[in-house]
């Protein structure tokens, strides 16, 4: 791989990983539109995927590293006390309740859904799927808008009546981890399941991405060190493959902090209609 | 079933018997060769990482089972 593709790709793995557009997706459609030479399901791409992981990783642990420390601590004091006592402790739980559902399905299903699904015209209609998942959710959330009488007219934040990620239960929180696992299909965005998952469970906008961020850190964080081992193969151009992880990194990192702004007031619904445009192109143009 | 300081104990037991099973299925794949619930016959490392974790979850869980909540 040059090293131009290389910084192509992880500009593209970075810039996606975290928005609502499913990276994977990406990872699969955009280099067969553009004719690139290269298949995202080559074991010799799999070194290169884990470094751009551990960047895209190591922004959101840059971004809320104040919060993990506090998450960390939180969890290790429940753990051994086994209660909950103050609003980090429950994160830690809601996060860890969050994950198991991922971890779990995602650890035996990967690879056969990857295998399954990784070529540019299924990936061209999960992301069509993507589409109608974030504008449901958004649809939802509208009329609970309505039903909980938000006059955005007369100048009212809709956003105050609802709730921040702490005072989630535990069910919730589940259930956002279990919409996570369908982020295995590629085409469907792990931030915008959850962030859909998280609005129909009564979050902000803004504690929707905030949870979705804090979710998939470990997530992401473990898939890219369980296959660290892979990098010590014979013929991985370090260098080059660092190079390209730092750079996802930090685009990852403006990525984020341009969706914790955006989602004061923005919606997903822009986001869908990106997601739909690109899966029809997919169905339409792919080989 | 609670105990007399309002944990539930049939709960933890379950977890501690799930935790056990998970330290088993640890040792498991850490020193055998199986394509159990795996894609290939090999020592699945990964596996053993993720039932080691799921074991360490299950303890802390029968720890939050068995003593009172708020």
């Amino acid at each position: 791989m040059s090293a131009w593709l290389a910084g192509f790709i992880a500009l593209l793995q970075g810039s996606t990983e975290l928005f609502p557009v499913s990276s994977l997706g990406h990872a699969v459609v955009v280099p067969d539109l553009l004719r690139l030479d290269f298949r995202p399901t080559d074991e010799s791409f799999v070194p290169f995927l884990v470094l751009l992981h551990l960047g895209t990783a190591a922004a959101l642990l840059l971004l809320y590293r104040e919060e993990w420390v506090r998450i960390a601590g939180g969890f290790v004091r429940a753990s051994v006390r086994g209660r909950i006592t103050d609003a980090d402790e429950r994160l830690a739980l809601l996060i860890v309740a969050g994950t198991i559902p991922t971890g779990i399905v995602g650890f035996f299903l990967e690879s056969p859904l990857k295998s399954l699904f990784a070529n540019p015209r299924a990936a061209g209609a999960f992301l069509t799927v993507n589409a109608a998942i974030l504008l449901g959710a958004e649809q939802l959330r509208r009329r609970d808008e309505r039903r909980a009488r938000v006059d955005i007219e007369a100048g009212e934040d809709r956003e105050a009546v609802f709730r921040g990620v702490e005072s989630l239960d535990v069910r919730s929180a589940l259930l956002v981890g279990a919409c996570q696992c369908l982020a295995l299909l590629p085409g469907i965005s792990r931030a915008g399941v959850t962030m859909a998952g998280g609005l129909v469970a009564g979050l902000r906008h803004q504690e929707a991405a905030r949870f979705s961020f804090l979710l998939a850190t470990p997530i992401i964080l473990a898939a890219g060190v369980l296959e660290v081992p892979q990098l010590f193969h014979a013929g991985v151009p370090v260098g080059t493959y660092l190079g390209a992880s730092v750079l996802a990194g930090a685009v990852a990192y403006l990525s984020a902090r341009f969706l914790i702004r955006y989602f004061r007031v923005g919606r997903l619904d822009p986001f869908a209609a990106y997601c739909a445009a690109l899966g029809i192109t997919a169905l339409v143009f792919a080989r | 079933m609670q105990t007399p300081r309002g944990g539930n104990t049939p709960l933890a037991i379950g977890l501690l018997v799930l935790a056990a099973v998970f330290a088993v299925a640890a040792i498991f794949y850490l020193s055998t060769r199986t394509s159990f619930l795996a894609s290939s016959e090999a020592r699945h490392y990964k596996h053993a990482v993720l039932a080691l974790i799921l074991c360490v979850l299950c303890l802390i869980g029968a720890n939050f089972a068995r003593r009172p909540q708020a």
